[in-house]
C-alpha cells in the first residue's frame, strides 16, 4: 500500500525530451514516476519503457533547487531524457537517492578521505616513533653523489661571497680541524670552508663539508667556543643530518614544483636551502651528543660550546641589580644585540634550555685549550685575506683544511703533529 | 537568438524536421556555486589535494549543464578518476623525468659545463613543444566527454601536428615582434575548429587574420606607448627621490625608510596603471579576436557571431579578481582573529610546571604558526571561489555568441567512439586547463 502522498507523485505526468542516442533528434514524451522506476511514454503507448531507479544516472547530480533533469539509464545506452522543471527533479532525488548531490560527493570523496586518513595515522605514528624515512633514503645516497651534492652545496652558499685564505688562520683552523676530526673516531675527512659573511652561522652540508662564517670567528670568545660549534657541526655530518634535511626538503619543493609546473629550480640552490634548513630538536640533541663526545675525546673543555649557546641565545641577559639605569641600558642594547645577532644560529639550530643544561652537566675531566693564544689570534684574522669562491665545486676543497690524516698527539703544554698522510 | 530561455519553451514541445530547426544557444545560470565552492576547497585539505580532480568534475557538470541547445543542456561525461589517473601518468612518465634529467646533468656534467646547459635547453624545447600537446590533448579530452541528446563531440586531428605548428610559429614570436600573433592565433584555432565534430558532423573554420590586424596594430603601438609613458613618468616622479639617495649616500648617511617607501611605491603604482592599461588595450584586441572566431566557425547550415566588447571583458576580469580576493580575504579575516584570540588565550595562562620564559616562546611559536596557516590559505584561498568566476566567464562568453540559420539535427548521427581513457593530465600538469 502507498500512502496518498505516493499515490500522487506516481499519479503525476511530466512532459519530456527522449533522445536515442542514435541521431541528435528528439521527441515528446510523457514521464510519470513508479515504484520501480520511470515510465516514459511515447506517442501515448500503452506499454512504456521501464527505467529502474538503480540504473539510472542524471548528468548533473540532483539538488533541491535543481531546476531539471537530464538522466540516462546503463541499459539504453546513449539515450537521454530531458525534463525541464524542478518538481521532476526533486521527486527523482526522493526515489533514486544515489543521484543526489549529496551521495555522489560522498562517494567520490569516502576513498580519499580514508585514505588520507591513513596517510595522516602512518605520519602521525612515523612523527611518534621517531622513524626518519627522509634519513633512510639519505643513508643510501652514495658518497661520490654526497661529496657533488656537498660541492654544488658550498658552491651555491659560498660561491658569491670570498672565502677566508689568510695563511696562518688556515693552518691554525686546520689544526683545530683535525684534532676534532680524529676525536670523532669515523675516519671522516671532514673540510671547512670559512666564508667572508656577516651571518653569524656554521652549516654543514653534505658531504662532509662545514662552513663557518666570519661573524662567528669573530664574535667567539675563546678557540673552546669555536671547537665547540665546530664539533656539534661534526656531529650533524656523522649523523647525516643536512643529507636528511634535504632529502626532505627537495622532495617536497621537488612535488610542489612539479605540481606547478618549475623546472628544477630547487635543486639548483642547494646551499641556499641548506642555509635555510632547520633541524630537528632531536637531530640537535643528537649532534650535541657527538660534540661533547669529540670535545672529551680531544680534550677539549665543553664550556665553550655551552658558552656560546648562552650567549647567543641571550640567556642569563637581565639586568643587574646595583648598576645604574644607563649601564642597564646598555647592557641590555647588547643584549639585544647579541640576541639579534642570535636569532641567524638559533633559526637554523633551535637552542632550548635544556640543550644547553645537557652541555652544562658534562662531567668535568682535564682539558687544554683548543688553540694556543697564537694560533687562536690568527685565526680570528683568517678573513684578512679573502679569495673569491666561485671554483668552490670545481676544486671541491678550494681553501679547505687539507691535514686530515694528521694525527694529533698532546705532549705536556706543547702541541706537537705528526703527518700521517706521508 | 540569443539570452536565457527558459527551459519549457515552445521549442521542447516541438517535433523534428528534416528540412531544418533553428538552433537557439542559450545560458542557464548555475545554482549554489558558493556552497560547491566552499565544499570543494573543504574536500581537497581534508584529502590532501587528491579530491581537486573530483572536485573540478563536478564544477564542469555545472558549467556544462548551464549551457543549452534549443533548452536542452549538454553534458559533462568525463569523471574525476580520468583526470587523476591522467595526471599521474604524466607526473610519473613526463615530468619527474623532465626533473631529473636536469639533475642528473647537474651532477654529472657539472652545473657550469656547456653540456648542462645544452641539456637544459633542449628541456625548454620539449616542454615548449609539449605545452602544444597538451592543449590540443585537454581539448580533445573535453569534447569526447561532452555529449547533447547523447551524441558525443570529438577532436578528430593528431595533437602533434598540433604541437609541431604551435611550437614554429612560436618561435617566430619574438622574430617577427609579435606581429605573428594574429595570425598564428587564426592557424591554430582553425586547426582545432576544422577538427571538432558533432556526432558524424564536423565544424569548419572559414577566414583570415587580416580583420585582426588593425586592433593588433594599435594594441601593438600602444603597448609601446604606454611602457615609454610609464618610465618617463617613473623617472620624473622617482628623480627627487633618487638625487635624495645619493646625496646622502655621499653624505655616508642613512636613506630615510620613507625615500624608500616612496620610490617602491612609485615603480609598483607604475606598473600596475602599467598593467591596467595595457589590459585594456589588449581586452579591446581580444574581443574582436573573439568575435571574429565566431564569425568564421559554421556548422552545417549554422553560422555564429559574437557580440564581445572590451568594456565587458574588462569588467569581467576585474569583478572576478575581486571576487577571487573575497577568497583570500575570508581565510585572512579569520586567521587574524583565531591568531588574535589564541595569543590572548594561551598568554594568560601559565602552566605550573613550565618556564614562564618557554611558555611565552611556546605561545609566540603557536601564533607564529597561526599567522603562517593563514597566510598560505589567504594564499590558496584565491582560488575558493574559481567555480563562480568560471561560471561567470562561461556564462558572459556563451551570452555573446549567437547562432542563426538551420540545421536538420534528426540528422546528426553518432560519431564513431574515441578511445580516449584519461583525462587532460598534461594540460594539468601545466596549469593551462580552461576550466
Amino acid at each position: 500500500m502507498h500512502s496518498k502522498t505516493t499515490d500522487e507523485a506516481f499519479a503525476k505526468r511530466f512532459d519530456g525530451r527522449f533522445s536515442d542516442g542514435t541521431t541528435a533528434g528528439s521527441q515528446r514524451v510523457d514521464v510519470r514516476l513508479s515504484k520501480q522506476g520511470l515510465l516514459i511514454y511515447n506517442n501515448g503507448d500503452k506499454d512504456p519503457t521501464l527505467w529502474p531507479y538503480e540504473k539510472l544516472a542524471v548528468a548533473e547530480p540532483l539538488r533541491k533547487n535543481s531546476i531539471d533533469a537530464l538522466v540516462t539509464c546503463s541499459g539504453y545506452a546513449g539515450s537521454t531524457l530531458f525534463v525541464p522543471g524542478g518538481v521532476f527533479a526533486r521527486m527523482l532525488g526522493e526515489y533514486a537517492p544515489q543521484l543526489t548531490t549529496g551521495a555522489e560527493r560522498w562517494r567520490n570523496a569516502r576513498p580519499w578521505l580514508l585514505t588520507a586518513l591513513a596517510a595522516s595515522v602512518i605520519v602521525g605514528f612515523i612523527y611518534v616513533a621517531d622513524i626518519s624515512p627522509a634519513r633512510h633514503v639519505a643513508m643510501l645516497i652514495p658518497d661520490k653523489m654526497r661529496d657533488s651534492l656537498g660541492k654544488h652545496s658550498l658552491q651555491s652558499m659560498v660561491g658569491k661571497r670570498g672565502v677566508c685564505v689568510a695563511k696562518e688562520g688556515r693552518e691554525a683552523l686546520d689544526r683545530l680541524v683535525s684534532r676534532l676530526s680524529l676525536a670523532s673516531g669515523t675516519d671522516t675527512n671532514f673540510k671547512v670552508t670559512v666564508a667572508d659573511w656577516g651571518l653569524l652561522n656554521a652549516f654543514a652540508t653534505p658531504g662532509e663539508y662545514i662552513v663557518v662564517t666570519r661573524k662567528l670567528i669573530t664574535t667567539a670568545d675563546s678557540p673552546d667556543e669555536l671547537a665547540g660549534v665546530l664539533a656539534h657541526e661534526m656531529g650533524h655530518g656523522i649523523s647525516l643530518h643536512p643529507e636528511t634535511g634535504l632529502v626532505r626538503v627537495v622532495g617536497l619543493s621537488a612535488t610542489f614544483e612539479l605540481l606547478v609546473g618549475g623546472g628544477g629550480g630547487t635543486l639548483a640552490n642547494l646551499g641556499i636551502l641548506l642555509a635555510q634548513l632547520s633541524y630537528t630538536r632531536g637531530a640537535e640533541i643528537e649532534a650535541d651528543e657527538h660534540a661533547l663526545r669529540i670535545l672529551k675525546a680531544a680534550k677539549i673543555s665543553p664550556t665553550g660550546l655551552a658558552k656560546f649557546f648562552k650567549r647567543v641565545s641571550g640567556a642569563g641577559s637581565g639586568s643587574d641589580k646595583g648598576k645604574s639605569g644607563k649601564e642597564n641600558d646598555k647592557k641590555k642594547k647588547e643584549a639585544q644585540g647579541s640576541w639579534t645577532q642570535g636569532l641567524d644560529i638559533l633559526r637554523t639550530h633551535p637552542a632550548p634550555s635544556d640543550r644547553l643544561e645537557r652541555v652544562m652537566r658534562q662531567a668535568v675531566y682535564p682539558a687544554t685549550p683548543a688553540l694556543n693564544a697564537e694560533d687562536w689570534a690568527a685565526l680570528k684574522k683568517i678573513c684578512s685575506k679573502t679569495e673569491d669562491g666561485a671554483g668552490l665545486s670545481n676544486s671541491g676543497e678550494k681553501s679547505m683544511n687539507q691535514t686530515q690524516k694528521r694525527r694529533y698527539e698532546p705532549n705536556g703544554s706543547d702541541e706537537k703533529w705528526t703527518d700521517h698522510t706521508k | 537568438m540569443t539570452g536565457a530561455v527558459p527551459a519549457s519553451s515552445a521549442y521542447l514541445q516541438s517535433e523534428n524536421s528534416s528540412l531544418g530547426e533553428p538552433v537557439v544557444l542559450s545560458w542557464m545560470r548555475p545554482l549554489g556555486l558558493i556552497g560547491l565552492s566552499f565544499w570543494n576547497f573543504l574536500a581537497r585539505v581534508l584529502t590532501l589535494g587528491i579530491y581537486h580532480f573530483w572536485g573540478k568534475t563536478e564544477v564542469r557538470k555545472r558549467l556544462w549543464s548551464a549551457i543549452r541547445i534549443n533548452g536542452e543542456p549538454l553534458v559533462y561525461t568525463g569523471r574525476g578518476l580520468e583526470l587523476f589517473l591522467g595526471f599521474l601518468i604524466v607526473f610519473f612518465l613526463i615530468l619527474l623525468p623532465l626533473l631529473l634529467i636536469p639533475v642528473a646533468a647537474i651532477f654529472y656534467l657539472g652545473p657550469e659545463s656547456t653540456a648542462t646547459k645544452v641539456v637544459q635547453l633542449l628541456l625548454y624545447v620539449v616542454f615548449f613543444y609539449l605545452f602544444g600537446v597538451a592543449v590540443y590533448r585537454a581539448q580533445r579530452y573535453r569534447m569526447s566527454r561532452t555529449t547533447w541528446r547523447g551524441i558525443r563531440g570529438q577532436l578528430v586531428g593528431n595533437p602533434w601536428q598540433y604541437a609541431w605548428t604551435s611550437f614554429w610559429t612560436g618561435l617566430l614570436v619574438p622574430l617577427t615582434l609579435g606581429w605573428i600573433l594574429p595570425w598564428r592565433a587564426v592557424k591554430l584555432q582553425k586547426f582545432i575548429t576544422n577538427d571538432t565534430r558533432i556526432g558524424n558532423r564536423s565544424f569548419l573554420f572559414e577566414g583570415s587574420s587580416k580583420p585582426l590586424y588593425v586592433r593588433f596594430a594599435i594594441l601593438w603601438f600602444s603597448a609601446i606607448l604606454i611602457y615609454l609613458a610609464v618610465m618617463m613618468s617613473l623617472g620624473a616622479l622617482m628623480f627627487p627621490s633618487l638625487q635624495e639617495i645619493q646625496l646622502l649616500s655621499e653624505r655616508g648617511a642613512q636613506v630615510p625608510t620613507m625615500t624608500l617607501v616612496k620610490i617602491l611605491a612609485t615603480v609598483y603604482g607604475g606598473l600596475i596603471i602599467a598593467f591596467l592599461l595595457y589590459s585594456i588595450a589588449s581586452a579591446w584586441y581580444r574581443a574582436r579576436m573573439i568575435n571574429h572566431f565566431a564569425s568564421c566557425t559554421k556548422f552545417e547550415n549554422l553560422k555564429f557571431s559574437g557580440s564581445l566588447q572590451a568594456r565587458g571583458l574588462v569588467y569581467m576580469a576585474v569583478t572576478n579578481f575581486f571576487i577571487r580576493l573575497t577568497g583570500s580575504l575570508i581565510f585572512l579575516v579569520i586567521g587574524i582573529i583565531l591568531a588574535f584570540w589564541a595569543y590572548g588565550a594561551l598568554s594568560g595562562m601559565s602552566p605550573p610546571d613550565v618556564d614562564p620564559l618557554e611558555w611565552d616562546k611556546t605561545v609566540r611559536g603557536i601564533t607564529v604558526a597561526l599567522a603562517t596557516g593563514t597566510l598560505l590559505f589567504a594564499m590558496a584561498g584565491f582560488v575558493l571561489f574559481a567555480p563562480v568566476t568560471e561560471a561567470r566567464n562561461s556564462g558572459y562568453l556563451i551570452n555573446r555568441i549567437s547562432i542563426d540559420g538551420t540545421a536538420a539535427l534528426a540528422e546528426i548521427e553518432q560519431g564513431a567512439k574515441q578511445d580516449i581513457k584519461l583525462g587532460e593530465g598534461l594540460a594539468e600538469a601545466f596549469d593551462i586547463d580552461a576550466f
